[in-house]
């Protein structure tokens, strides 16, 4: 029994986890695609450079560094922010590409809610009714 | 040294952090690394030595050195007109008296979602880690294995095709490349010639100073393939690898037919004026083929490194060379230790001239380090490395460079 109530508080805090996020990836408000984690990572990874229906995606970051960035590289990438910049040195200094341009939050919501191109990362409680939430963290 | 603290100078005043504007962008990488080596056999040169890079003759002694493989680089793309980029990357370092030199220079057109076109000047793709193997930021270690990464050319001048297709999680970069490449006044050739000799001349002939190296009709393959804990490549390429030197000869003359020689005479020019030249038999001018297969896996606090490399030359020794690395990163949230092996081995399949056939050489170097990441610019690494000779067999020689010996590093590495 007390096992089960263990269990139970692990599971709770797994969805306050959960519900508490913290960062949110977010698209155009006319993007409905259904975008998987996989995909997500190889588009801030820049091994997918368009969405799946074939549409070109301009990816965009926050500065290096900020808190929220952090936290989505760390989640959705799996990867310290140390690991991500040695991963993009390999791709920068082998001419296999470049990283996502980084832009400010303020920015962020700018350019995302105005271009349907875009997706990018932002603090979920910034992110209004100008952009849609694909995913959060 | 100064040209060192100038560049740094410069790219420490300049912004280069900074995006100057959308159009061109401004990047870097360096190392500051230094080592000592802790022990080892007497080379005939007298000193106890650890080879570390071939191509720009970098090895360490007994006295601690920082110049050997310290370097810094700049790299700068600028966007053309729609999808056509230019990208040139100069680098300074330390063997080379930090004189800077153009590694790269080529212009990239994307073509359509998933091509792209590359013209110019890039890096060679032979091993896992050759086309990035200066990024030492890049990478866990000080540096690739030192006995697998040893040629005088890596780079070339030519064109690359890429292009990548995605399925499910994963994704595959297809490429393929031809071009040449030629180097001259190599040192590492002045290096053997004056350790025990590099090739066989005539008797009476003598190899005069440096050697050039000219790699022609590259013609390779590279696939890989990845998903978000694999990294597959498989490569292939054909050259024609040819190496020439001017050559002397001496005409000895006992002038009072005592049975001394009084005098020497150095003769470099023939009749009709052009120089004496060597490299226009089997040895220095055949076909050679690379294969190799590497990857690295991430398992949830690991990642392993393997890299096996088969080189076949079409020479009059009909040489092979099997290589592997293989290595073991732990993932710590700043820390990375690590270990690693590299082994390379010379066999012979022909005979040459009597020379008989056979394992000619082999060699190993164990690796054992930890990286420390100082945020995420930077990383400071501390590397122990025992390279033992496993045996010059004959018909082989004894080259001085294949001594065993073991290295003690401390390096720095940052991007920009």
């Amino acid at each position: 029994m007390i096992q089960k109530i263990s269990t139970l508080a692990v599971l709770t805090a797994c969805w306050i986890g959960a519900v508490s996020a913290e960062v949110a990836v977010i698209v155009h408000p006319s993007n409905q695609q259904a975008i998987n984690e996989t995909y997500l990572k190889n588009l801030f990874t820049g091994k997918q450079k368009s969405f799946p229906d074939g549409s070109p995606a301009i990816v965009l970051n926050l500065p290096e560094g900020d808190s929220q960035q952090s936290l989505f590289n760390e989640k959705a990438l799996g990867k310290s922010n140390a690991q991500l910049k040695a991963y993009w040195s390999k791709v920068i200094f082998t001419g296999k590409g470049t990283p996502p341009k980084e832009v400010t939050a303020a920015e962020m919501l700018n350019l995302v809610a105005t271009n349907p191109s875009t997706i990018g990362v932002i603090d979920v409680s910034q992110a209004d009714k100008s952009v849609r939430i694909l995913i959060q963290y | 040294m100064n040209r060192f603290f100038v560049l740094l100078l410069l790219v420490a005043s300049s912004n280069f952090y900074t995006v100057a504007n959308d159009r061109i962008q401004f990047s870097g990488y360096g190392s500051v690394v230094g080592g000592k080596v802790l022990s080892g056999q007497v080379d005939p040169s007298g000193e106890k030595e650890f080879q570390v890079d071939f191509y720009d003759y970098a090895f360490y002694t007994t006295e601690f050195d920082f110049e050997q493989e310290s370097m810094v680089a700049v790299q700068m793309r600028a966007d053309v007109v729609e999808n056509l980029s230019a990208t040139v990357q100069l680098v300074a370092k330390g063997a080379d008296g930090w004189s800077p030199d153009v590694d790269w220079a080529y212009l990239s057109y994307q073509v359509g979602q998933n091509g792209t076109l590359m013209a110019g000047r890039r890096m060679l793709p032979m091993y896992y880690f050759s086309e990035y193997m200066e990024v030492g930021y890049a990478y866990p270690w000080i540096r690739p294995p030192a006995n697998l990464y040893w040629w005088e050319i890596t780079q070339f001048n030519g064109l690359t095709y890429t292009h990548s297709f995605n399925f499910d999680d994963w994704t595959l970069n297809a490429s393929v490349f031809g071009g040449r490449e030629t180097q001259r006044d190599i040192k590492s050739h002045d290096f053997w010639r004056n350790r025990g000799g590099y090739y066989f001349p005539p008797e009476g002939t003598y190899i005069s100073g440096t050697a050039d190296v000219s790699w022609s009709k590259i013609l390779g393959t590279n696939l890989a393939l990845s998903n978000d804990w694999i990294d597959l490549r498989a490569s292939y390429f054909r050259t024609h690898y040819n190496t020439t030197s001017d050559i002397f000869f001496t005409d000895e003359l006992d002038l009072n037919n005592d049975g001394v020689v009084d005098q020497v005479i150095e003769r470099f020019f023939k009749p009709d004026g052009s120089r004496y030249i060597s490299g226009d038999w089997a040895l220095t001018d055949f076909d050679l083929d690379f294969y190799g297969l590497g990857g690295s896996l991430a398992f949830q606090y690991v990642t392993l490194l393997v890299d096996y490399n088969y080189v076949v030359y079409d020479d009059g020794y009909g040489s092979e060379f099997p290589t592997f690395y293989v290595s073991l990163v732990y993932n710590h949230d700043v820390w990375q230790p690590y270990i690693g092996l590299s082994s390379a081995k010379l066999k012979l399949t022909k005979d040459w001239q009597g020379f008989g056939i056979g394992e000619a050489e082999e060699h190993q170097i164990v690796t054992l380090g930890v990286r420390y990441n100082l945020g995420s610019n930077a990383a400071i690494k501390l590397e122990y490395n025992d390279f033992s000779d496993k045996g010059d067999r004959l018909p082989w020689y004894d080259f001085s460079y294949h001594n065993d010996a073991s290295l003690l590093s401390v390096g720095v590495d940052f991007v920009f």
